[in-house]
Order: structure tokens, then sequence, then C-alpha cells
């Protein structure tokens, strides 16, 4: 087990409301695997993992739980020995490669950055090591590439050398924010073969930030399922499609549109995501679920052991009530 | 490159300093009086022969175009104000006073004016915020008129840290560079801080911090150069107020350069002063304004052609 | 990046633009310190000729350069006249100045700005390229060398400032005309047939009200700066008359003596400075949405 995270909750005091973005997480990444963490806008998957990495600031924002990280506890330790870690061993890629670089500066200064930061000496080892790293995400040429700006670059090029930027230093976990979802569909499956590739040759271990399923049947080996921020399953891939232990996860997998069916109307869940300033009791999901009943609004929401390494926080699943 | 620059001479520059020194002629010639109207009665005669002398009795086209010539050559013609002189002679000593004093307000200005908006940019709403915006909105509410006289008042005459006057020593300049660039201090600071406050919540700062860069890093290296892009372009019009200013501090210091000289030049009707003066710096912010845009050009890769 | 921190709001209550702007203008100190100052200095210029404990003209030898007292609260010049006076009266004028001349910049700008953004095309290159040439070139040559050389009125004065400061606002003018050109309404109207005139003055005039506001109020100062530059210099208002440019030089001329002189006018005027900036300042973040004030 590479990353242990145990109860993270997030808490934004703001002026008008508090904000709890994610309440009482935990889950574990394992070394060489790819865990998706799946929901929708607003479920807490980008806050979640923000806070792993102290990217929020900390006055407004209160964080408490653990997050062990090679016999450091990520939420417990000083900004210094954070950012040691952050950029170097714990790497994040993101959504928009396009505004995620600095316009005004050439690639070469923002790929060698996490080397020099961290310590790296010879900025001509860390220039060769770039070119090296956008060669190994195959994009064409590049040693011209390298000193390029941002703008002269496409899309699906740039999110290439987002991944280099980030395995540049040899990172231990990657964090992968949505990396294809700005992206055409065909890019898409490169930039995943790329990454599946890079995970291998670096034995990587990835957590991959997503709400499309398609991508996490393909590409995730376990997944981790979070609604207003909170976990309601965790299971392998097989198993969530196969076994699926929760309404939420069912509704997900239902309202991807599939080629072979015949119905004429999209699948929606009815309703809306509750609102983050307002503390919940019961099951988040209760409102939107079809399967609801009275306890599910009363009773405390917490992930239990519904098979071999599976988890769900759905009271009826647990008491064998419903199968889905 | 160059392209860009000979493009930029022959469509922009050499039009608009067509149509300033055109203007600036023909509104000193279409005054009333001449310009020995201000001397003390002199003789029918001697005034002809001044006239003819300086060559104001020809008609004025081709006072014109004979003045235009003339430039060409780089004869901007005699004083009239200072006999045996030409304007060619009293721009070249007197320039280089004022543009030492521009360069060294310049750089007060720059330096103070950043450091006071990124310290308010990284704590906006807060006292610190408040306190160096209001100090250096000082130096736009607090015109140099005012401002040079209070500091002498203070520091040469109750301190007698330095002269009240000259440009004589090292220490005459402190005085004269502060006054003539506090009023940019201000622009400056204004910039910078709306400059960084806009740069800073942009997604690549995000990244560059979970890149695991310092904050030190994440400021001066990467949001510090966008946001100095306002500053630059303000450069331009900030060139041709420290003209206008230099005139007020020259005044008031006692400092031999072209800006007291213009001055002097305008009370004493010296023609071919004035519009000597008025190309001079024309020229001058054509030039400077080209430099602010290539420096742009260079700072800003998404402005290039390709 | 699907949820920044900065995402998640609370849902805002509808407010006008107007009312939540008031709202953010009263908590700016400086810009509520400002106008309270700013009026009862107006008010005390425009009181003058009733509440002056002296006529400016007075001139009192027996009371000459006198340091501040009881008698004369801002001491005396060394004619004996009133300083408190001579500021006051000094203050009408500047006031008119900054007024008229701004004024006058207000209606160049907003008839050049409008044109250029309504027409647009090969009219706006030229204008605007116009507005560019002159921008970057120091109108207060022009206006030193219109002063010298021609009668120094105060009509000449006027305009000639006014001409300096117009540049800003036909920039600010058009950028607006040129937004609200596009927006659908606009269209809407003109698929109802309105009009030209009538979209001009109904729909368009309205909505660059909130800039023009904003500054006019910024202009006025530089142009008060500006008349007290040219009266420094000897080109701005002539004497009898006094403004605080006069005041200002005579002041600097005897501030080794007599520095009360330099003194009280120079924190009248930069005090007013302040104001109107502080008020110009708390208008623009308060008006507009996009506040650099986050």
């Amino acid at each position: 087990m590479i990353l242990d995270v145990r109860n993270i909750s997030t808490v934004f005091h703001l002026r008008r409301a508090d904000i709890h973005a994610v309440k009482d997480v935990s889950f574990q990444l394992f070394k060489g695997e790819t865990l998706g963490i799946v929901g929708e806008s607003g479920s807490g998957k980008t806050v979640l993992c923000q806070s792993l990495l102290g990217l929020l600031p900390k006055p407004p924002v209160k964080i408490s739980g653990h997050a062990y990280f090679d016999n450091t506890d990520l939420l417990d330790c000083d900004s210094k020995k954070l950012r040691q870690i952050r950029g170097n061993q714990i790497n994040m890629i993101f959504q928009d490669p396009s505004s995620a670089f600095n316009p005004y500066l050439k690639l070469s200064e923002q790929l060698i950055e996490p080397l020099i930061s961290h310590g790296y000496k010879s900025r001509k080892n860390a220039l060769e090591k770039a070119r090296i790293i956008l060669s190994e995400t195959k994009i064409p040429q590049p040693q011209k590439r390298l000193y390029q700006y941002p703008h002269e670059f496409s899309g699906g090029m740039l999110q290439r050398a987002m991944i280099g930027m980030a395995l540049i230093t040899n990172p231990r976990i990657v964090i992968a924010d949505e990396p294809t979802t700005a992206l055409d569909v065909t890019v898409q499956a490169r930039i995943l073969q790329l990454m599946k590739r890079l995970q291998n040759q670096y034995s990587l271990s990835i957590i991959f930030i997503t709400h499309n399923l398609g991508i996490v049947a393909g590409f995730c080996d376990r997944v981790v399922v979070m609604y207003a921020g909170v976990v309601l399953e965790t299971a392998s891939t097989a198993d969530l499609f196969n076994h699926t232990a929760h309404p939420y996860t069912k509704a997900l997998i239902k309202s991807v549109p599939s080629i072979d069916s015949s119905k004429d109307s999209l699948y929606m869940i009815p309703g809306m995501p509750p609102d983050p300033s307002v503390k919940l009791s019961g099951c988040p999901f209760a409102p939107r679920c079809g399967y609801r009943t009275d306890k599910c609004l009363k009773s405390e929401n917490r992930l239990r052991e519904t098979g071999k390494n599976h988890f769900t926080s759905c009271i009826r699943v647990l008491e064998s009530e419903l199968s889905l | 490159m160059g392209k860009f620059i000979l493009k930029r001479i022959f469509l922009e520059t050499l039009p608009s300093l067509l149509v300033i020194i055109t203007v600036t002629f023909f509104l000193i010639r279409l005054a009333p009086g001449g310009p020995f109207s201000s001397e003390k009665q002199m003789s029918a005669e001697v005034l002809e022969q001044l006239n003819s002398h300086y060559g104001i009795d020809k008609p004025l086209y081709t006072q014109y175009f004979s003045y235009l010539l003339n430039i060409c050559k780089g004869d901007f013609g005699p004083s009239f104000k200072y006999p045996g002189r030409t304007v060619t002679e009293l721009i070249s000593e007197s320039f280089p006073v004022s543009l030492e004093l521009g360069l060294y307000a310049l750089i007060f200005a720059i330096l103070t004016g950043i450091l006071a908006g990124v310290i308010a940019a990284l704590k906006p709403g807060s006292f610190m915020d408040y306190f160096t915006m209001s100090l250096s909105m000082a130096g736009i509410c607090i015109p140099a008129f005012v401002l040079g006289p209070l500091l002498v008042l203070v520091f040469s005459l109750k301190f007698g840290w330095v002269n009240v006057s000259g440009w004589n020593t090292f220490s005459d300049r402190i005085l004269p560079s502060i006054t003539l660039g506090m009023m940019y201090v201000a622009y400056i600071a204004r910039l910078t801080r709306g400059g960084m406050l806009e740069t800073m919540v942009q997604d690549f700062i995000y990244t560059a911090r979970s890149k695991g860069l310092s904050e030190t890093a994440v400021i001066f290296k990467h949001a510090l150069r966008g946001a100095l892009l306002p500053v630059i372009s303000f450069m331009g019009p900030a060139a041709a107020g420290m003209i206008s200013g230099s005139f007020v501090v020259e005044t008031i210091f006692s400092i031999p350069g072209l800006g007291r000289f213009f001055v002097t030049a305008a009370f004493n009707r010296d023609y071919t002063m004035i519009l000597g003066t008025v190309i001079f710096y024309a020229i001058i912010i054509i030039i400077f304004n080209t430099l602010v845009d290539i420096i742009q050009t260079i700072l800003n890769p998404r402005l290039r052609n390709y | 990046m699907s949820e920044k921190p900065q995402d998640i709001k609370a849902i805002p209550s509808g407010n006008s633009l107007w009312k939540e702007g008031m709202g953010r203008f009263m908590h700016n100190k400086l810009a509520i310190f400002g106008s309270v100052f700013l009026f009862i200095l107006v008010l005390l210029c425009v009181l003058a000729p009733l509440i002056a404990p002296y006529s400016y003209e007075t001139q009192n030898l027996s009371y000459g350069s006198e340091p501040p007292g009881s008698s004369h609260i801002m001491g005396t010049d060394p004619l004996g006249r009133d300083l408190f006076t001579r500021i006051l009266y000094g203050g009408r004028v500047s006031f008119s100045v900054g007024l008229c001349a701004t004024a006058v910049s207000v209606l160049i700008g907003v008839i050049w700005g409008s044109f250029a953004g309504w027409f647009g095309g090969k009219i706006d290159s030229i204008m605007m390229r116009m507005v560019d040439i002159a921008y970057a070139f120091p109108f207060t040559i022009f206006v030193i060398i219109l002063m010298v050389f021609f009668e120094r009125s105060m009509l000449l004065l006027f305009a000639a400032i006014g001409a300096v400061e117009w540049l800003t606002m036909a920039r600010i003018v058009r950028a607006q005309v040129m937004a609200i050109k596009h927006h659908e309404f606009i269209d809407a109207a003109r698929g109802l047939g309105l009009s030209t005139t009538r979209i001009i003055f109904r729909h368009i005039l309205p909505n660059i009200t909130g800039p023009v506001i904003i500054y006019s109020t910024l202009t006025i100062p530089a142009v008060m700066l500006l008349e007290a530059f040219l009266s420094f210099l000897g080109l701005g208002v002539q004497p009898p008359a006094s403004s605080w440019g006069i005041l200002i030089r005579e002041g600097a001329e005897t501030m080794e003596e007599y520095p009360w002189l330099l003194v009280f006018p120079g924190l009248a005027l930069s005090l007013t400075l302040f104001s109107l900036n502080f008020i110009g300042d708390a208008l623009r973040d308060a008006l507009d949405p996009r506040s650099s004030r986050e």
C-alpha cells in the first residue's frame, strides 16, 4: 500500500456559509495500480486531491484526517516537507493543458522546474531529461518542441507534454484530474494508451479522477465512487460493474449511453446533488434514490465490507435487503 | 523583426512626426506678434533687418518648406534668443542632463512601484494593501510642484542633508529624481497590483504550486511576468509625462536641462528653439514607444507573428 | 480543474447592479472620507463671499507675513493678505476650471468615442489612430505653446485643458459602445424597427453612463492638476484672480521664510486630489463587477 488516506474531511469556512466539500473519506492506493475516483461535479473528488497535496489556502480551509505516504502524514507535516513530496514524488496532471501552462515561458523552462526546484543541480542534464521525456510521450521533434511556447502546441500534444512534466521527476504517484475531458475522443484514447504504457514503464500508481464511467471501465483497476463529498462505494472495476453494491453506482452505469440500447431518451438521475453548505444526516443520495426507505435518512453513513475488498455505504445492501 | 521596425517607421512614425511638426510650426506662426514683439521698443529698420536675417519676412509656406529641408540636413536653425548659438547646440548640451534625471526618476518609480504593487497584491483588502496604495496615491495627488518644494523645505532647509538646488554633486540628484518619479510610483504600483491579482488566479499558477515550487518562485518567476505586461505598456505614456514633469522639476531645482530651456524658450518666443525642442521630444517619444512595443513582443510570446 | 474552491458559491440574492454598487461604495472608508471632505471644502469655497473673514484683495502691510495665528488662521502673505481667504477664493477658481474643463473633455470624448464605436470600420480606425498619435505625445507641450502665444483668457484655458484630457474618455466610450453594439438587445431593437437615433439615445447612452461618470470623476483631478501646473508656470489663471496653482508658486518662492504659504495651499490641492481620486476609484470598484479588489 503506497497511500493510506483515513477520515479526510475538508471544510471551507466562507463568509456566507461553511462548505463541507469532503466528509470523512477514506481509501487506499496500492503500488502499481490505477485507482479511479468517480463522481459528478461537486462530488468533492478534486477537492479531495487538493487537500492531500496541501494546495488549499489554510485560513478559509480546514482539513482533518490523515494521509500516510512513506511514513509521513501529508496532512500533518510542515509545508517544507510537503513541498518536497509535491511535484516530486506525488505529481498532478490537470484537465485543461492550455491554461495549465504558463503562456509566457518556454516549455523547456516549465518542464525542468520540478527537477531544479527539488534539488537537481545540473541544468544541462535537466534539459536533456526534458527532451527525453518529450520523446517518451511520443511528441514528434522533441528537440525543437522543447524550446517552443505552449500556444504553439495542439491540445493533445500539450497534454502529452503535461504528462511528461508530471513524470520527469520519476514520481511514485500521479494524480490525474480529468486529463482527457478537454480532448477529442480519438485523442483521448491515445492519451490513455500513452498513460498505460508509461505506467508500466515507470511503475507508477495512478489516481484517476473522472466522471466518465466508460474510461473507468477500460483504464482503472479499482474504483472509488464519490457523491456529495462522501464515498458511497469502493470496489475493483469488475466488481463495480458486475456486482454493483450501491443504487447511485447503478444509476451512473445506467446513464452511460450505449449504442446497443433501443431507448429513445437518455436516462437521467432525477433531482439535484445536495447543497454542500448544509450538513446532512444519513445517506446523501437518499433524496434521489429509488430504493430509499426511512432508515436511509436516519442512520449513520459508513463504508462497510460487502464482499472481498468491496465496500459500500448503502445500508439496505449491507443488510441484504437489496440486491442490484 | 527588421521588417516590423521598417514598417513601423514608415507607416506610423514619419507621418506622426510630420503632423506634429506641421501643427507646431503653423501654431506658432499663427500667433499674434512675431518673435521680437516682446523686446523693448526698437526702430522699424532694426526690426526689419532682424526679420530678414532670420527669414521671417518670407511667406509662410516658403518658411515651412525651407525649414523641413533644413531639418533633414540636421539643421534646426539658430536660436532667436541666444545669438550665435544654434538650436542643435543648445539641445545637445541640455538634453543629457534631462536624460539623466529622467532615468533616475524612472528607476526609482519602477523599483518602488513594483515593490508596492506586489506587496499590496499579496494580501488584497488588508491593511498593507490600503497603506501601500494610499502612499503611492500620494504620488498622483501631491503634484511635483508641491512635493518638490516640500521636500526641499524638509530635507534641505530643515535638515540640511542635501543642497537646495543645482546639479553638481551626486546628492543633488536625489530630491529631483524622487520628485519626478513619485507620480509614476502610483501608476506603476496600481498596474502591478492589478496585474498580479489577475495573474495569481490563473490556472498555471496553480500548476506551478502543484509542482512543489516555493511561493517566492511562484510569485517572481511565474506571476510577475504576466503581471508586468501592463506596466510595460504604461512606459510609453510615462515617458511623455516625464517630459512635461521635467519642466517643473528642472525649474524648481535649477537644473540646466532641456525642460527648463523649453519653458524659457516658450516665454521668450524663441521660435526655432521651441520647434526644435518639440520635434526632438517627439522623436524621443516615438523611439521610446517603439522600444516598448518591441519589449512587449519579447516578453509576451503570443504577440509574435509567425 | 472541475471544482476549484472559488467555484463553490452560495446563490446571490437578486440585487440591481446600482444597489450592489452603492453598497460596495459605502464600504470603502477612504471614499466616504473623501466625499465628506470634498463636500465641506466645496461648500466653503462656494460660500466664500459670505464667510471669508477678509476680502481677498485687502492688503494690510502691517499684518504682512504673519504665521498662522488667532486672527489669521492660516497666516498672511507678504502683502498682508489673509491666506485662508485667498485659499477659499482660489478654490472657487480651481474648482470651476476643473468642472468646466472636465465638461469640455467629457463632451469631446463622448462624441468622438461614440462616433468611432458606432460606425466602426474605417472611420473607427482613422479616429482611433488619431487618438493613439495624440496619446503618445504630451499635449502639455501644445497647451504651453497655446497659452504663451495666444491671449491668456479663461476661455482658452478651459478649452486647452479640456483638449488634453479627452483622449482617455474617447477610448473608454468607444470600447463601451462597441461592446454594447453587439449585444442582443440592440439587434432586438433594430428588429423592432427603431431608428438609429432612438437606439443611441434610449439604449446605448444609458449604458455608458457608468464608465463615463467614473472617468469624469477621475478626470476632474487631472484637470485641476493641469491648471495648477500651468498657473505655477505663470501660464494659467492670471492675477489678480488667483488659483491654488498661483498660491503654491508664491508659496514656493518664499518658503524658506514663510513655509505656511506653501504648506496650506499645497495641502488644499493635495487633499482635494486625494478625495477625488479615492471617490473615482471607489466608484470604479463599485460599479465594475469585475472588481480588482477581490
